[in-house]
C-alpha cells in the first residue's frame, strides 16, 4: 500500500485521542472513583467495573454535547480553513499537547483537568492555524468564566444537600426511621438529573436553543418512578428502626448511605463520561469531518469515535487509575458515607447538567468543590486549604500553558508538511 | 504520587487535642498521693509525689507541641482555629496548675491541721472529678465532629458542659470553706503557713477552673 498521508493523520490523530483518553481515565475517573473506594462503599474491582460501564453509558447518551462544543465551539472552522490538512494537524496537535500537559503535570502532583487543557491546547491550535480570529473568543470566555462557577455551585449545593440532610434525617432521634420516607426523595433526583440531561441534550454554546419544559417534564416523571421503585428498597433497608437507639440507628443509616455511594459512583462515572470522554473525541471528530469529509461513515457515525474514546478511558483507567483510586481511597477515609453520598451527587449533578447544555467543565475540581461544601457544614475534620489554592492556580496556568505549547507546535507541523 | 482529592483531607487537629487531655488527665492523677501524703504528714512522699507530677506535665506539654504541630495555618476547620488554641491552652493550664501545687507543697513542709483534713481531701476529690468530666467532653470530640456538632451529640455535649459547671461550683464552695477553716486557724499558725496554704487551696481550685473553661470553650464550638 501506497504511503497515503491522509491515512497517516488520520490514523495519528486517532492515536492521539486515545492517549488524552488513556489520560484521562488513569486520572480524572479514578480521582471521581476514589471517593467513593475511600470511604469503603465499593471494592476498587467494583470501581473500575462501574467506570467502564457507566463512563460509556454518560458519553453515549449525553456526551455528544460537549463533544460538539469541543469540535467546532472553541475554533471557528470558517476562518481555518476547514478541510484542510492544516485544520486536521491543528486539531490532532491540540490532542496531543493536553494529553502530554496532562502527563506533565499529574507527574508532580499539579490538580491539572482535562478540560481545561483540551480548550486551552484546541485556543494556541486555532491562533496558530487561522489568527487570533480563528478563536471563538466569547465562547472560549464563557467556558473559563463556568470553570469557576463550577466548583462553587458544587460546593453550594453540597452544602444545601447536607444541611437539609441534618435536618431532616441525621439530627433525628431515629435517622434511620426518617431515611425511610425520605431516602426515595434522595435517590429520585439523581434519576431524574440523568434523564433530564439524556433528554435536553443542547449545545447552547453553538447558539442552538430549543425548549427545556418537555424534557423537565419527562424528568419530572422519572423521578417519581424512580422514587417509587425505590421505596420498597427503603422500606426494607429500616425495618424495626423505630427499636433502635439513637447510636445503632445511626450506623444502620450510615451503612444505607454506604449501599447509596453504590448508586452515586455509577453517578458520577456517568456524569464523567458525559463531560470528558468529550475531551478527546470532540477534536477528533473534527480531523474526521475535516478529512474524511462530512459524508463519510466516521461523520455520519460518531459513536464509533465515541466508542474508541471510552474505550481509551477504561484502557488507561485499568492500566494505571486503580493507583489513583487507591492514593485517593486511602486518603479520605475521613469522608463517611453521608458526607461521601452528599458530595459525590451534588458535584454530578453539577457535572451532567453542565454537559446537558454542552458545556466542558472539569469534574476533579467539581468534586473538589463539593467536598469542601460539606466541610462548611462543618462535618469534615480539617480540610487543607492548600489544595483549594493549587487548584486556582491551575486554572491560571493550564489554558496559557497549553495554548502556548499547541501554537509552537501546530507552526511547527504545519510548516514541516 | 500527589492527587488534589487525596492532599485535601488533612490529619484532623482535633485528634491530637484528644491525646493531649488524656496527658493531662494523667498528670492531674498523681495530685491524689501528692495530698494523700501531705495529709498524712510525709514530707518524703510529697517530694516523690511532684517529682511524678513535673514528669508527668512534661509529658503533657510534649502531647501539647504535638498537637500544635499538626496545627499548619492553611487548614479549614470545622471550629474556629483560635477556638482550638485556646481550648489547647486550658487543658495545658490543668497541668500546670498541678505542677504549681507540687512545687508549693515541696518548698515548704506544711503541717495539715485536724480540722482541715477532710474537707481538703474531699476538695481535692471533687477538683479531679471536674477535671474528669472535662475529658469525658473533650473525648466527645469525635462524636460532634460526626454529627456536624449539632442534633443529639450536641444535647450530650451541653448536657455535660452544664454538670462540669455544677461540679466546678461546688469546687468553690469547698475552697471558700477550706479558706474560712485556714483563717479560724490563723491564731494557731505561722503567717507564712496561712499564705502558703491559701495559694495551695488557689493552685487546687484553678485546675477546676480551668477544667470548667474547657467546658466553656466547647460552648463555643456548638454555638453558631
Amino acid at each position: 500500500m501506497a504511503f497515503d498521508p491522509a491515512f497517516t493523520l488520520l490514523a495519528l490523530a486517532a492515536l492521539a485521542g486515545f492517549y488524552l483518553a488513556w489520560n484521562i481515565g488513569a486520572n480524572d475517573v479514578a480521582n471521581a472513583m476514589g471517593t467513593a473506594v475511600g470511604s469503603g462503599a465499593i471494592r476498587l474491582a467494583t470501581a473500575l467495573v462501574i467506570a467502564g460501564v457507566f463512563e460509556f453509558a454518560g458519553a453515549m447518551l449525553v456526551g455528544d454535547t460537549v463533544s460538539q462544543t469541543l469540535e467546532r465551539g472553541v475554533i471557528d472552522a470558517a476562518r481555518f480553513d476547514f478541510g484542510t490538512r492544516d485544520y486536521a494537524i491543528g486539531l490532532a496537535v491540540a490532542l496531543f499537547t493536553a494529553g502530554g500537559w496532562l502527563n506533565v503535570a499529574s507527574s508532580r502532583g499539579w490538580p491539572v483537568s482535562t478540560t481545561h487543557s483540551i480548550v486551552g491546547a484546541l485556543v494556541g491550535a486555532g491562533i496558530a492555524g487561522g489568527g487570533f480570529d480563528a478563536v471563538r473568543w466569547p465562547t472560549v470566555g464563557i467556558i473559563a468564566v463556568t470553570w469557576v462557577v463550577t466548583p462553587i455551585l458544587g460546593g453550594l449545593l453540597a452544602y444545601a444537600l447536607f444541611r437539609l440532610m441534618q435536618s431532616l434525617v441525621l439530627d433525628a432521634r431515629s435517622p434511620l426511621a426518617r431515611l425511610r420516607w425520605w431516602g426515595p426523595v434522595f435517590v429520585a433526583p439523581i434519576f431524574a438529573t440523568v434523564a433530564f440531561a439524556a433528554e435536553f441534550r443542547t449545545p447552547a454554546l453553538l447558539g442552538s436553543a430549543i425548549d427545556p419544559r418537555p424534557a423537565l417534564v419527562d424528568a419530572a416523571l422519572v423521578a417519581l418512578v424512580s422514587g417509587a421503585l425505590v421505596v420498597p428498597l427503603f422500606l426494607r433497608a429500616t425495618r424495626g428502626a423505630e427499636a433502635l437507639s439513637h447510636n445503632e440507628s445511626m450506623v444502620r443509616a450510615e451503612r444505607v448511605f454506604g449501599r447509596l455511594q453504590i448508586l452515586t459512583a455509577c453517578f458520577i462515572a456517568f456524569a464523567h463520561g458525559s463531560n470528558d470522554v468529550a475531551n478527546a473525541v470532540g477534536p477528533l471528530a473534527g480531523v474526521f469531518r475535516s478529512i474524511a469529509g462530512a459524508s463519510s461513515a466516521v461523520a455520519t457515525a460518531p459513536w464509533v469515535l465515541t466508542l474508541l474514546g471510552a474505550v481509551g478511558v477504561v484502557v488507561g483507567l485499568a492500566a494505571y487509575g486503580y493507583r489513583v483510586i487507591e492514593t485517593v481511597g486511602t486518603a479520605i477515609t475521613e469522608l463517611t458515607p453521608t458526607r461521601g453520598f452528599v458530595a459525590e451527587a451534588s458535584a454530578s449533578t453539577v457535572i451532567v447538567a453542565a454537559s446537558g447544555i454542552g458545556l466542558p467543565v472539569s469534574a476533579t475540581h467539581a468534586l473538589v468543590g463539593a467536598i469542601v461544601g460539606v466541610g462548611f457544614a462543618r462535618s469534615i475534620g480539617a480540610i487543607n486549604a492548600q489544595v483549594l489554592r493549587s487548584v486556582g492556580t491551575s486554572w491560571l496556568v493550564t489554558l496559557p500553558a497549553t495554548a502556548v505549547a499547541a501554537a509552537a507546535l501546530t507552526r511547527a507541523l504545519i510548516a514541516f508538511f | 504520587m500527589q492527587l488534589p482529592l487525596a492532599k485535601l483531607f488533612a490529619r484532623s487537629p482535633l485528634k491530637s487535642v484528644v491525646q493531649q487531655m488524656d496527658a493531662v488527665v494523667e498528670c492531674a492523677h498523681a495530685v491524689g498521693p501528692l495530698l494523700d501524703a501531705l495529709v498524712a504528714g510525709d514530707q518524703g512522699q510529697v517530694t516523690t509525689a511532684a517529682k511524678v507530677i513535673s514528669k508527668l506535665e512534661g509529658a503533657a506539654d510534649d502531647a501539647k507541641n504535638e498537637f500544635r504541630a499538626h496545627m499548619p495555618h492553611r487548614l479549614m476547620l470545622p471550629v474556629a482555629r483560635r477556638d482550638v488554641l485556646r481550648l489547647v491552652s486550658q487543658i495545658d493550664a490543668i497541668a500546670d496548675s498541678a505542677e504549681d501545687l507540687a512545687v508549693l507543697l515541696t518548698m515548704r513542709k506544711m503541717d495539715v491541721p485536724d480540722g482541715m483534713k477532710a474537707p481538703l481531701l474531699l476538695f481535692r476529690d471533687r477538683v479531679l472529678t471536674c477535671v474528669h468530666t472535662a475529658r469525658e467532653l473533650v473525648h466527645m470530640l469525635d462524636d460532634l465532629l460526626a454529627a456536624g456538632f449539632r442534633g443529639h451529640a450536641a444535647e450530650a455535649a451541653h448536657a455535660l458542659i452544664e454538670r462540669l459547671a455544677r461540679e466546678e461550683h461546688d469546687t468553690d464552695k469547698l475552697q471558700d470553706q477550706l479558706a474560712k477553716i485556714v483563717m479560724q486557724l490563723e491564731n494557731d499558725m505561722a503567717p507564712v503557713a496561712v499564705m502558703m496554704w491559701l495559694k495551695i487551696l488557689k493552685e487546687l481550685g484553678d485546675m477546676a477552673n480551668h477544667a470548667e473553661n474547657v467546658g466553656d470553650q466547647f460552648r463555643l464550638f456548638l454555638a453558631r
